[in-house]
């Protein structure tokens, strides 16, 4: 996501340098007046980069307000018209005489911005705790992380808010329209008063504990599949060089959370980034479509390029004893039938996709795993790859023969192993959120946000490629798939949604 | 320690439920002692019941457990509340969700004006009474709040606060209650956020 701070001081500085790691693409807005902080907050991060303020309002999607608030009102009227329409996360808070309230608790500050700046999309957010807590977000220790909350008018301004306070290290929490900006800034001022006043620690912050409504009856995610649900794999074995992030979201093939992070924090239910051997390009079997890269990629004949069976059996062999309360999730199918429709090979009729994951569910339960949850494919004959070409009636031929096959191997896998499957049904999931695209906020179907092309593949580590002309401008929210194939941030919430539906159905069904 | 509870709703029993399990005397102060269900709560948990007029009398500790609406009504009949330490549990909130003192002043700031002599407290105001009964989540111990002026007064009400199985965390002076009570607001909204009422804060320290 494109972010441009206004201010770049002890809040806005590591603000600005968490979202850069995050892989957003974040510009720091230069003015007369902050040439020491820029400098400062520049040398934070090679991925931080300064432009004029007007400039770097127009490009951004988000403007953070990280300015002193007595600065607020110099600082946005001149480019009041400029934010019309983008989200304003205002990060000031008015502190007056004697640690009280700067506006006499007349008004919030974050009602004043919205009057300077009506068109915008305000969104109070990153405001209770001192710059200390913004600085360095970890309370280790604790299993929980501490929460953010946040406020504001405009849901889609709050979504997107939502996404980067979770970026920067917080547990997003929404209380409301912006009128609960005025409660949140005296929340601020207890913050302010225990530690600038009373002594406590600056590292304190809040978490909000709750227990989820219904319990479900799992301990935790374990992870197997391909880009869909992969949360980095290739970029920990190339330091972050692949895929190119941004504008993939830190290792991610999406431009936000993937739908099994998602699903983490939805369900309650942790996903150590460990337990995640999603990698993208991984078919059923333990060929992974990306292993031509390998050279190119720097990456030596040791440097686990998975597929799914693959992933599987370095699991197995990691741990000691599985965790039979673990839920084990098994997403894969497309680049076995990408392949085979591209190239013919692997051949999907002679080793039926739905084959490899059953091998996948009895090599697990061999190991311990008693609980798996398995998504069949979506119908790809009218993905962007294949719509309106002439393999499309092969593509749905052979999804139909993989989503078949699945249903019978879980039923044969219950019977002989006598361990819990529940089936998603991923195919529905996409076609649900494609029908109703416009209600997401769902613009453009049939084309990807970034080309096929975006990666270079005979230099997948070079630079990546400058956004071709018709992109510039667009919200890549607004599209259904982010790059090719790979679903777009919206679709991977939407898609966590469905997932843990089926899973509360499945919970209440076995109770 | 002695205490005496001024109501028996949500609140004021889950309170007392939390002391009489750690030994403390309880006594309710009522406007009707004699009311059925107060009389079996206070058979199961080992309590008494009293008039508003009488109920406070030997207790150290006096809990204003009452709507906000009440105080005037519970000012008017109780005794001499001199030297007590008076935690005040109301949250002065009007119709609309907006508080009645705004955030310059408080109820707890209000009641210590009309009651100079008592030592005035804030505390078990921000969270819904489910919380006094459940404050262990799987995530750890909720937090609660509590300030005030007196520092003799801090150390019981902050024993008090864990003895209900909170991590009791001092707010400061009693001026901080207005900051306390719109806490309750945003409680009520995480509460509407997340979809359930089992919602606590917990402080996380470095």
């Amino acid at each position: 996501m494109k972010i441009a701070f206004l201010g770049a001081g002890k809040v806005g500085a590591p603000l600005a340098a968490h979202l850069a790691a995050a892989g957003h693409e974040v510009v720091l807005a230069s003015t007369k007046e902050n040439s020491t902080s820029l400098g400062a907050a520049l040398a934070r991060s090679p991925k931080l980069r300064a432009e004029a303020i007007a400039e770097a309002v127009r490009a951004a999607e988000v403007v953070f307000l990280a300015t002193p608030f007595s600065a607020n009102e110099a600082v946005l009227r001149p480019i009041a018209a400029l934010l019309a329409g983008k989200v304003l996360v205002d990060c000031t808070n008015p502190v007056g005489p004697g640690l009280s309230h700067g506006l006499r608790s007349e008004r919030s500050g974050s009602e004043l911005v919205q009057a300077l700046v009506p068109e915008a999309r305000v969104v109070k957010a990153f405001s209770i705790y001192g710059f200390e807590n913004f600085e360095d977000p970890s309370f280790p220790g604790y299993d929980v992380r501490p929460t953010m909350l946040f406020c504001g008018d405009d849901a889609r301004a709050k979504q997107l808010a939502s996404d980067l306070i979770y970026d920067c290290g917080f547990d997003p929490l929404d209380v409301g329209g912006l009128v609960q900006a005025l409660h949140l800034e005296h929340m601020t001022l207890l913050w302010v008063r225990m530690v600038r006043a009373q002594g406590h620690a600056p590292g304190l912050v809040w978490s909000a504990l709750h227990r989820p409504k219904t319990t479900l009856p799992f301990s935790k995610l374990v992870v197997f599949g391909d880009g869909l649900s992969d949360q980095g794999r290739f970029y920990a074995l190339t330091d972050g060089r692949y895929p190119p992030s941004p504008p993939f979201l830190r290792g991610r093939w999406t431009n936000g959370p993937t739908w099994v992070e998602h699903l983490s924090r939805r369900a309650g239910l942790p996903l150590a980034q460990e337990d995640n051997f999603a990698q993208g390009g991984a078919t059923t079997g333990a060929f992974n479509i990306n292993e031509p890269l390998r050279g190119a990629l720097g990456l030596d004949g040791a440097a686990p390029i998975r597929g799914v069976l693959a992933q599987v059996d370095a699991y197995v062999t990691r741990e000691r004893a599985i965790d039979d309360r673990a839920l084990h999730v098994l997403w894969a199918g497309g680049h076995d039938i990408g392949a085979y429709l591209d190239f013919g090979q692997p051949d999907v009729k002679a080793q039926p996709p739905a084959e490899n994951v059953k091998r996948a569910v009895e090599t697990l339960a061999k190991a311990g795993a008693r609980r798996f949850f398995i998504g069949n494919m979506p119908d790809m004959s009218s993905t962007p790859g294949y719509a309106g070409t002439p393999k499309a009636a092969q593509a749905k031929e052979i999804v139909d023969a993989y989503n078949a096959g699945l249903v019978r191997v879980a039923a044969e896998l219950r019977g002989a192993l006598g361990v819990d499957i529940i089936e998603f049904d991923g195919a529905a999931a996409f076609a649900d959120i494609a029908a109703h695209a416009g209600e997401h906020g769902i613009k453009h179907l049939a084309e990807a946000f970034l080309p096929w092309d975006a990666i270079d593949f005979a230099a997948p580590l070079s630079a990546p490629k400058p956004l071709p002309k018709d992109r510039e401008g667009q919200n890549p929210d607004d599209y259904f798939s982010f790059w090719a194939v790979s679903a777009g941030r919206r679709v991977h919430a939407l898609l966590a949604e469905k997932a843990l539906t089926t899973l509360l159905a499945h919970t209440k069904v076995a109770q | 320690m002695k205490i005496c509870i001024i109501g028996s709703g949500h609140i004021g029993a889950g309170l007392a439920r939390a002391w009489c399990k750690r030994g403390h005397a309880l006594v309710f102060g009522a406007r009707n002692p004699d009311d059925a269900e107060l009389v079996s709560l206070c058979r199961d948990l080992g309590a008494s019941a009293a008039p508003v007029s009488a109920a406070p009398k030997d207790a150290e500790v006096v809990v204003l457990a009452v709507p906000y609406g009440a105080i005037e009504a519970v000012l008017g009949e109780v005794g001499s509340l001199t030297g007590k330490v008076v935690i005040d549990c109301t949250n002065a909130v009007e119709r609309g969700m907006t508080l009645k003192y705004g955030h310059t002043t408080s109820s707890a700031e209000e009641l210590q004006k009309r009651i100079p002599q008592a030592r005035v407290f804030k505390s078990f105001n921000a969270q819904g009474a489910e919380n006094l009964a459940r404050p262990e989540y799987p995530a750890g111990r909720a937090t609660n709040f509590f300030c005030g002026d007196d520092a003799d007064g801090r150390k019981l009400v902050k024993q008090l606060v864990e003895d209900v199985g909170f991590d009791a965390v001092d707010a400061g002076p009693l001026k901080n209650a207005r900051l306390l009570e719109p806490m309750m607001l945003l409680w009520v909204a995480c509460a509407q956020s997340l979809g359930t009422r089992d919602v606590a804060f917990r402080l996380l320290r470095r």
